[in-house]
């Protein structure tokens, strides 16, 4: 019971604490590899979101234990981690197809990105995901390369 | 109207499929990487040049300009200098602007003393300029200031920045810079405004604005002057000034084979003497200089050696 | 002056013109609809080929794409959340939720009437100040430049819906980012960790791209189910009191032109901070701003009548100082030159005519645009009825392609899926994105001005009030805080008495 209440109090301090993470870590490297003249105003803006942030971060905690008063369903907790679960999928898989596009570029990678993406993230037919991918690919070869003369991106490996 | 369309676009199909395989270099599209976005300078004098250099070449071959802006010119010249030597990737490169970062020690991935230059299409001399309604006559006037001048330019490590330095150093005038204006057109409105004594702005900007009064030259550099009451490099008594000008180079990647460079060179010699071209250059107040590659080579290492010796006021 | 304009109107109208015209067009409104793709893209894939065409020819097109990209950036904001074109990002905040609620008609109908008379405000300003060109665009320096991008990130941040305090913290991140790369004014190189892709600073269109549109795809595939609720939703019914709604609020289009033709005609600030200041000022203005974000349709008439006008402003330093006033006319000002036009102060007096027909041929196309947009909506607007799972996948794979499509950089790829995930981040733990965008955009501006005013003045503070326009300026920040914080006082206190009370 209170490992699940933690878990669910983990996920919404979780932006607070990256925010203030992330604003940290922008002031200690403009500090260290930065001229005084050309760090003065970033350091400046980070010192100010810093503040709110903390201030954002604390409302946040406040909020937060004001709900853990008021007990949350199972049902609403084991839905809520369903989604964590599919958003942490989707994310993943958005991440795999561009590092795919980065690699091996556009024309081998995008296919195999938009049929994994139809099949194991929406869980649609494998004949429906091969037809999708198939002609947007299609489309895009005959708008980019051939009507514009446009050279699709092909990737690190193959440039 | 839907007709008109239709024949529009097959028009357009058309003039990208209309291309055969014949033998010898050139056999198919020639690539000009030009370091600037589409619309800039150097982006409209290279498409300006490039149907005549398709019609110099042998074979109906397209030569096809390629923008590829970023990290002021660098990355343009890094990706020539990166292509495979076969002569279908050649670029345009920006004096001194991707020479100074090489001089400062910048990492970059290219090596300009290892380009293989094809040619020079033009230079751009620099107008020492004033506010058309300002007090200032002369340099004398400016050197007599009792106060540091004041100046515009974009980032330091720029050429404009650069050249402002060499320029108040050599002469002994105390000056500030104000800097981060957005291109030549950003100081020289800065200028216009007012927002400062005087600017070194590239000719082919400030013509118009010198035509219509708006601003003043009071020396020129990097070209001799045709104004008695213009000062040029010589008049001032420093020579060596006369090599702030920025330079429109062509090259090719290192170690490319001699025969396909004598033919790119001497296309690219042959476009430049085009009447549509020159009629081009007219209307626009380009310049053209056109010169071989011997002579670029030269330049190059003559402008090296330049810049070299200020290398305290590069940054 | 007359005479000249029936001429370049002569010339526009001739048969072979209009064919360039209606292309131009139709190529804006497809470069306008594909996320990442945009007028920018579409106009410098353009420049080759206009350098062979006659002048008339090649403005009726460029003017054709630059009129039509609006109209269609804005059709997929409304349809996908996914905004077209950058510009057309602040329709997405109205627009979409009027989709979701079945009124995609409604808000369709609402743009392809504001946004040409938007246009139309917009072209008869720019000819009633054409010969005041130069003395307009010498009215901005420095200090004008610093206050007009504090002014832009004040107005916005205030007006960040739900939470006040998490869009001051969006847009100081936003600042933070906005300092990465080159430092113009210093010299140094902040946050790019030797990286020549981010000595660029971050650009603009991917982190659009990415934050808007690829976010709502990334939520749209986890959460499944189509844009639209239901079928019937899309029932292309209401375009008509679209159409009227833009008439009824044209208070909404009078200030949205106003908005868009000013900020459009100052450079490096351009068409997002328009569309996106337009937005909150009417929001702001509103006697209930808080129900703005669920669907209200002056959200969209706002945005959209600044969209179109923002381009007749830009037009003015574009033509008058060779400076454009935004990305597009950057590439614009390629055609000029490459057909012989030197942007200067000669130009309006060498090119009368040429202007006159680009003018108009901005104002015909706006007006085409709406039309053929309207024509082809019913088929467009069945998108919303695609699953999710398989429109999701696609309109990322479209968009990536789009923003490598802008300048062949990868990085840009990259970029682009990192903000994605950010903005879905943002989205679900519910901070606002805009104050983000508008931070990132005008973070450097803003820093660029200030340190540039400091070194005229010599450190003197009296610069920013040195002008009128300054002073102006500095009104309207102090507005636009005041407008945000007095119903919010106005509240407090209210709470506070009803407290006491009890």
């Amino acid at each position: 019971m209170s490992g699940q209440a933690n878990e669910k109090r983990e996920i919404s301090y979780l932006p607070s604490v990256v925010i203030l993470l992330f604003i940290v870590g922008y002031l200690v490297t403009g500090y260290l590899t930065l001229d005084e003249t050309t760090r003065l105003v970033p350091l400046m803006a980070a010192g100010v979101t810093l503040v709110l942030a903390l201030l954002d971060g604390f409302t946040t905690v406040r909020r937060g234990q004001i709900s853990d008063e008021g007990k949350t369903s199972a049902v609403d907790r084991s839905a809520a981690t369903a989604t964590r679960r599919r958003a942490v999928l989707a994310v993943s898989t958005v991440a795999g197809g561009v590092a795919a596009i980065y690699l091996v570029g556009f024309l081998v990678a995008m296919p195999l990105y938009l049929f994994a993406s139809i099949t194991y993230l929406g869980k649609q037919s494998a004949k429906l995901a091969v037809i999708a991918a198939l002609l947007t690919m299609l489309s895009i070869y005959l708008v980019f390369e051939v009507a514009l003369s446009y050279k699709l991106f092909p990737g690190v490996l193959f440039s | 109207m839907r007709v008109g369309v239709r024949t529009l676009s097959i028009a357009a199909l058309l003039s990208i499929g209309a291309c055969s395989e014949p033998a010898g270099y050139p056999n198919k599209d020639i690539t000009i990487v030009i370091p600037f976005n589409s619309g800039g300078g150097f982006d409209t004098y290279v498409r300006a040049l490039a149907p005549g250099l398709e019609r110099h070449l042998p074979n109906a071959i397209n030569v096809l300009p390629k923008n590829l802006p970023g990290a002021g010119g660098r990355r343009g010249a890094s990706e020539i200098f990166r292509s495979k030597p076969d002569g279908y990737t050649i670029g345009i490169f920006n004096m001194p602007g991707v020479l100074i970062p090489q001089l400062q020690n910048i990492p970059t991935s290219y090596e300009l003393s290892q380009v293989t230059w094809l040619g020079t299409l033009g230079y751009d001399p620099y107008i020492y300029a004033v506010r058309g309604d300002s007090p200032l006559k002369s340099i004398e006037d400016v050197s007599e200031l009792q106060r540091s001048v004041t100046y515009g330019a974009t980032g330091p490590g720029s050429t404009s920045y650069v050249a402002t330095n060499i320029v108040n150093e050599r002469l002994g005038i105390p000056y500030e810079i104000i800097t981060g204006y957005t291109g030549s057109s950003g100081y020289l409105l800065g200028l216009v405004r007012g927002d400062f004594d005087a600017a070194l702005l590239s000719q082919s900007v400030a013509r118009s604005y010198l035509e219509s009064g708006d601003i003043r030259a009071l020396a020129i550099f990097g070209s001799e002057s045709s104004d008695p009451d213009v000062a040029d490099a010589d008049d001032l008594g420093a020579p060596e000034l006369g090599q702030l000008r920025v330079v429109r180079m062509m090259g090719a990647p290192p170690d490319l084979p001699e025969d396909i460079r004598i033919m790119l060179e001497e296309a690219l010699l042959a476009s430049m003497q085009d009447q549509e071209f020159r009629v081009w250059l007219e209307t626009t107040g380009n310049d053209v200089h056109p010169a071989g590659a011997a002579e670029t080579e030269a330049a190059v290492s003559e402008m090296t050696q330049f810049y070299d010796q200020f290398k305290q006021l590069l940054d | 002056m007359p005479e000249l304009l029936l001429q370049a109107a002569a010339g526009l109208l001739s048969p072979e013109t209009l064919i360039f015209l209606v292309g131009g067009v139709i190529i804006g409104l497809v470069f306008g609809v594909i996320p990442g793709l945009g007028g920018t893209t579409a106009l410098a894939l353009l420049l080759p080929l206009t350098f062979g065409m006659e002048v008339m020819h090649a403005f009726a097109m460029a003017g054709g794409i630059m009129g039509a990209v609006a109209m269609g950036g804005s059709i997929s904001a409304i349809l996908l959340n996914a905004p077209g074109t950058a510009p057309s990002a602040a329709t997405c905040l109205d627009g979409h939720p009027m989709a979701k609620q079945g009124h995609a008609a409604e808000a369709i109908g609402a743009v392809a009437t504001a946004s040409p008379l938007g246009g139309l405000f917009g072209v008869l300003t720019l000819l009633l100040v054409l010969p005041l060109a130069r003395d307009i665009v010498l009215l901005f320096g420095p200090p004008e430049f610093f206050l007009v991008a504090v002014f832009g990130i004040v107005t916005v941040a205030m007006s960040a819906s739900s939470n006040t305090l998490r869009g001051l913290v969006a847009g100081g991140i936003g600042l933070m980012l906005s300092f990465v790369g080159y430092d113009t004014v210093h010299g140094g190189v902040r946050y790019a960790f030797g990286s020549d892709y981010l000595w660029d600073g971050i650009p603009l269109i991917p982190a659009l791209v990415g934050l808007f549109g690829m976010a709502e795809m990334i939520r749209l595939s986890i959460e499944g189910g189509t844009v639209a609720a239901d079928a019937s939703a899309v029932r292309l019914q209401g375009v008509a009191s679209g159409l009227r709604a833009t008439f009824r609020h044209w208070k909404v289009v009078i200030r949205g032109s106003i908005t868009g033709t000013l900020i459009g005609a100052i450079p490096g600030v351009g068409g997002t901070v328009a569309t996106f200041i337009a937005y909150s000022t009417t929001r702001n203005a509103d006697r209930d701003p808080d129900s703005f974000g669920s669907g209200r349709i002056e959200g969209v008439i706002a945005p959209e009548s600044a969209n179109n006008a923002k381009d007749s402003g830009a037009l003015l330093p574009t033509l008058a100082f060779g400076i454009p006033g935004s990305a597009e006319m950057a590439v614009f000002l390629g055609i000029l030159v490459l057909h012989g036009m030197q942007p200067g102060p000669a130009i309006f007096a060498d090119h009368e005519q040429d202007i006159y027909g680009l003018i108009l041929a901005l104002t015909f196309s706006a007006i085409l645009a709406s039309i053929i947009g309207l024509s082809f909506v019913r088929w467009l607007a069945a998108i919303t009825l695609v699953k999710g799972e398989i429109l999701a996948p696609i309109v990322i794979a479209v968009s990536l392609v789009g923003v490598f499509a802008m300048q062949l950089r990868p990085g840009d790829i990259v970029l682009a899926a990192t903000l994605g995930v950010l903005g879905y981040l943002m989205l679900r733990f519910d901070y606002p994105r805009l104050p983000l965008v508008i931070a990132l955009i005008l973070g450097e501006t803003a820093e660029r001005g200030f340190q540039q005013s400091m070194m005229i003045s010599r450190g003197e503070w009296g610069i920013f009030v040195h002008s009128p326009t300054s002073v102006v300026l500095v009104v309207l920040i102090v507005l636009s805080f005041g407008w945000s914080f007095v119903p919010m006082l106005r509240k407090r206190l209210a709470a506070g008495i009803a407290g006491a009370a009890s």
